[in-house]
């Protein structure tokens, strides 16, 4: 933030002191910087502009235009640079007079093309000024999980059970499916399990980026759906000190937080720099529209801690961040047999309504993930900039449940995850037209259960190997861009399970992979841009998928792994087209996913157990197809009034059954007028109405009831014998509409600092509604009405 | 070449570090302390034979059916009745009754007696609060016939809501840890 103000600064004594310095020399030279993303201009970038004697600097206008008058040289080299986009450097020859150039930015994100969003429009990434939007939206959703502020994004939806947990699902697909990389580090979490969400603290994030597309290329394997980008802000690298503050308050579960974050250099010591960051969250019951969701407390304490050293063409850092939660399941949706299950669901009301309580009860998650990483760049002259990284994450997450003779205070699940990470990177130079990046990658993984549980583990101790390497190779014209990419993947699995008869076995697997990807992007005439991608993805069945064997009391169902999968492979294709002007900006994309060897549940069999009868599904495998359009649209009436409309629409089935998949989002329709007042003394005033309209899921599994398992198993009926498709216990919840106000403003200090405030309103008319992609909905409702304000302060 | 050379070591050396470092330990089994493995209903009457139903999974959910012994009883007798809950799996088989009676205002056992059977229960323990627990109880068969008889074995019910007390476990909630039927015959 300061660093914002002290470079603009900075640029204003360049462009004076440039302004006096010239003198009547024969060359000019006039020209525009804009992202070639999007098309939009570029304010602030830096823009040297070198001769065989002399270096001039400056700075691009707020409109991206810069100019530079009476230069004494025919040759020149112009250098550009901006955070968040890759370093612009080329030579002309300068015609007498004036010249008119165009610098297009490359945005700073090796990926292959893919749709690149983040917060609400394409590739606003971390531009002086665009940083400052990045920080409000996320302050707007400070406070929610990383997969609630991710549905921000038009094509992300969140797979929640009840309002504790929400894990980010992208185009139709998530846990396994998708993968999120923390600050660089694939997040390895117990991230194959419904109810486990990702444990990355928002307020570390500076921005959070989202690919669409089939990315494994770059990344790995599990980029089947997507691959999301946490990223904190670059460290200071000279002697400063800033910070920031959040406080905010929340009405529906009486939900407080703050977060803290101070940043600098070190005197004497130039290039070096550090940040400290910590977080409390504290949140109890959240409330329906008309009763307590009792035991949905939350409770949140991280921090994080980082240090480099950044000077010229080296940089060294070293990060650490733990993230500690205490999530509350709501206590109604503790079932013991499908008689229990069958009462909840024909129940109107949750059974165990209390009064309010900030008090997290049994049943509950106790979640720590750590994460150490060092990493360091060097830029080799003529070779480009290598990079390793080492990554060290461990996850240790202890559920517990209702247990008998004191046992509730024993984990009835507890998980000890460690993994460690290496990638190592060469991103080479341009050469000509062509840029080349090739890397290599390495994971190590340990999962043990604690015996203390007593209690069968429901995933058993294994050891995962992987390793991988990839080539990608980038063709860059003016007009268009093209990639390809390959990548080959090795996984091996030692797993350590015990058999019925406690007898210790160790099977091994070896999966082998290759993926690849071409894509192209086409800046065309009319600031139009048009991206085509077609990449592969794979992902090896994970170990539950593997060794699960039991009852799944969360799901009423007896799930039994398969050691006969095979790996899962992704076919995506995405193309969209952009246009992105003062007036109004619209981005279409439509995507194709066909994913052969698809895992899932299929019902096999009812079984009687000394609970009662319950379905048995077992781990098998489809083809399956996933397709849908986002579509995003901005107008602007005036420099008052703006609206803006997100539409997302998908449809996934078994092409092997030809029936629906389950979880799969519906339609959904989000739009707002926001209305920004005329700045005085606030900066940034505006207010905003919106609604999001979520449709029923008509595409949803068949219903096979309760009842109709209970007397399948009473009568000795093969219920699956004709139809071996997935079901639902219930058909899907019916559409809603939710509206929601907000507003805020900025207010500057005289020292530059500034308190920027938000308030909101969601679920403004306390609607009682239930989502289909809500676990809980047989046994609860959604979210009430939920008042928020937020305020941070920048200093 | 130097450069790829040194990037070749490094990424060796890596996994050679990351490779002795670990390494994880074979596991130990668990004991499952808490499963139940076994109903056992036990009928007596002085006058009569001693009748028991059992369900026995000894191997748990999934793996192979459970195992049952269906009772006959004589009509018109009142039996004193008895609920034992095993973990067979243990040797000597750990038994669970132990457990519930300790925290009996946790616990409620039901019998649920289907169409077709003539009989009635009737408890005969309480909690420490006064409210039936249902490890004891009397079991009073009239005219010959047959059918189902259901145990429930709840945690935490609300043994407050209505009908709760006098057997029904239709408003009990709480979370059903055991869940068995019997084919009754009376003759």
């Amino acid at each position: 933030m300061i660093r914002g103000y002290l470079l603009s600064f900075l640029v204003f004594v360049l462009i004076t002191d440039f302004a006096v310095a010239q003198t009547g020399c024969a060359y000019d030279i006039k020209g525009k910087v804009i992202s070639a993303e999007d098309g939009k201009a570029i304010s602030f970038a830096t823009i040297e502009v070198v001769t065989e004697n002399n270096r001039q600097a400056l700075a691009s206008k707020s409109d991206g235009t810069f100019e530079m008058l009476g230069i004494c040289q025919k040759e020149v080299s112009i250098l550009v640079r901006f955070i968040g986009f890759q370093d612009f450097e080329q030579k002309y020859v300068l015609n007498s007079g004036l010249n008119t150039i165009e610098i297009r930015l490359l945005v700073d994100v090796k990926n292959l093309g893919e749709v690149t969003i983040e917060d609400e429009k394409v590739a606003e990434i971390v531009t002086i000024q665009r940083s400052e939007i990045n920080a409000e939206a996320l302050n707007r959703s400070a406070g929610a999980s990383l997969g609630e502020a991710l549905t921000e994004i038009t094509g992300v939806n969140m797979l929640q059970t009840g309002p504790t947990i929400a894990k980010p699902v992208i185009h139709g697909l998530h846990s396994n499916r998708i993968l999120i990389l923390n600050n660089g580090i694939r997040q390895e979490g117990q991230q194959w399990g419904q109810e486990h969400a990702p444990e990355i603290d928002p307020f570390v994030a500076n921005n959070l980026r989202l690919i669409k597309g089939a990315a494994a290329v770059k990344y790995g394997s599990d980029a089947i759906g997507g691959v999301i980008l946490v990223n904190p802000a670059e460290l200071p690298n000279s002697p400063s000190f800033s910070g920031k503050v959040n406080l905010l308050g929340a009405s529906n579960s009486r939900l407080y937080a703050s977060s803290a974050l101070f940043e600098g250099g070190i005197n004497g010591l130039d290039g070096f720099g550090w940040r400290v960051q910590g977080t409390f969250k504290k949140g109890g019951d959240a409330q329906a529209a008309d009763y307590r969701l009792t035991n949905t407390g939350t409770e949140e304490q991280n921090f994080s801690l980082g240090f480099g050293y950044h000077k010229d063409n080296l940089g060294l850092e070293v990060f650490y961040s733990s993230f500690n939660a205490e999530l509350g399941v709501l206590r109604s949706a503790h079932i013991g047999n499908l008689t229990d299950l069958a009462i909840a669901i024909d129940s109107d009301r949750p059974l165990f309504i209390e009064d309010f309580s900030y008090d997290i009860n049994n049943p509950f998650q106790d979640v720590k993930h750590q994460l150490l990483k060092a990493n360091g760049h060097i830029e080799l002259k003529d070779l480009g900039d290598f990079s390793i990284q080492y990554g060290l994450q461990n996850n240790v997450r202890k559920e517990f449940d209702i247990r008998r003779a004191g046992r509730s205070t024993i984990p009835a699940l507890s998980l000890d995850l460690v993994t460690h990470t290496l990638d190592v990177d060469l991103d080479m130079s341009a050469k000509g037209n062509w840029k080349w990046d090739v890397g290599a990658s390495f994971l190590f993984q340990v999962n043990q259960n604690d015996p203390e549980t007593g209690i069968r583990p429901l995933i058993p101790d294994f050891e995962n190997w992987t390793a991988g390497a990839h080539l990608i190779g980038r063709f860059i014209k003016t007009k268009y861009e093209l990639e390809f990419g390959v990548r080959y993947d090795h996984r091996h699995y030692l797993v350590k399970r015990f058999d019925q008869n406690n007898v210790l076995q160790k099977p091994e697997f070896d999966f082998d992979n290759v993926t690849g990807s071409v894509g192209a992007v086409f800046f065309l005439s009319d600031d139009w841009t048009f991206r085509s991608n077609l990449g592969t993805a794979w992902r090896a069945p994970h170990v539950n998928e593997l060794y699960s064997e039991g009852l799944h009391h969360g799901a009423a169902a007896i799930e039994e792994g398969n050691a006969d999968l095979k790996s899962e492979r992704s076919l995506k294709w995405i193309n969209s087209l952009e246009k992105y002007t003062d007036r109004f900006s619209v981005s279409v994309s439509a995507y194709y996913n066909l994913i052969t060897d698809y895992i899932y549940l299929r019902p096999e069999s009812v079984e009687l157990t000394i609970r009662g009868a319950f379905p048995v599904f077992r781990y098998q495998q489809t083809d399956a197809l996933i397709y849908g359009v986002d579509t995003d649209l901005e107008y602007r009436f005036s420099d008052q009034l703006e609206a803006t409309a997100k539409l997302s629409l998908i449809r996934a089935k078994d092409r092997d059954l030809n029936s629906p998949l389950i979880n799969i989002p519906s339609s959904q329709l989000e739009g707002a007028l926001v209305y920004n007042f005329i700045e005085g003394r606030l900066a940034k005033p505006f207010v905003s109405a919106g609604f999001r309209a979520v449709s029923r899921q008509g595409n949803a599994p068949r219903v096979v009831s309760i009842s109709e398992v209970l007397d399948a198993n009473n009568n000795d009926l093969d219920l699956f014998a004709n139809d071996p498709s997935i079901f639902d216990f219930v058909a899907p919840p019916e559409g809603y509409v939710n509206f929601n106000l907000s507003g805020g403003f900025d207010l500057k200090f005289r020292n530059e600092n500034s308190l920027n405030v938000f308030m909101s309103v969601d679920n403004l008319f306390n609607n009682s509604y239930r989502d289909y992609l809500n676990r809980f909905r047989y046994y609860a409702d959604d979210l009430g009405r939920n008042v928020s304000i937020k305020l941070s302060y920048t200093f | 070449m130097k450069t790829i050379n040194s990037i070749k070591f490094l990424s060796l050396l890596a996994m050679v570090l990351v490779m002795t470092a670990c390494g994880s330990d074979d596991p130990d089994p668990v004991n499952e302390e808490e499963l139940i493995t076994t109903v056992r209903v036990t009928f007596t009457n002085a006058a009569a034979p001693t009748v028991t139903a059992t369900f026995t999974d000894l191997d748990g959910p999934g793996g192979n059916d459970p195992v049952l012994e269906n009772p006959t009883l004589m009509t018109n007798t009142t039996y004193t009745v008895a609920v034992e809950f095993l973990n067979e799996q243990e040797s000597p088989a750990e038994d669970i009754t132990v457990e519930v009676s300790e925290e009996d205002d946790e616990h409620q056992v039901f019998f649920v007696i289907g169409t077709g059977l003539n009989a009635t229960y009737a408890y005969t323990d309480q909690d420490g609060n006064g409210n039936p627990l249902g490890l004891a109880g009397t079991f009073t068969t009239a005219g010959a016939g047959a059918g189902n008889l259901t145990v429930t074995l709840i945690h935490e019910p609300v043994k407050t809501a209505a009908g709760v007390s006098s057997g029904d476990p239709t408003n009990a909630d709480g979370e059903t840890d055991v869940e068995v039927t019997f084919s009754v015959t009376v003759q």
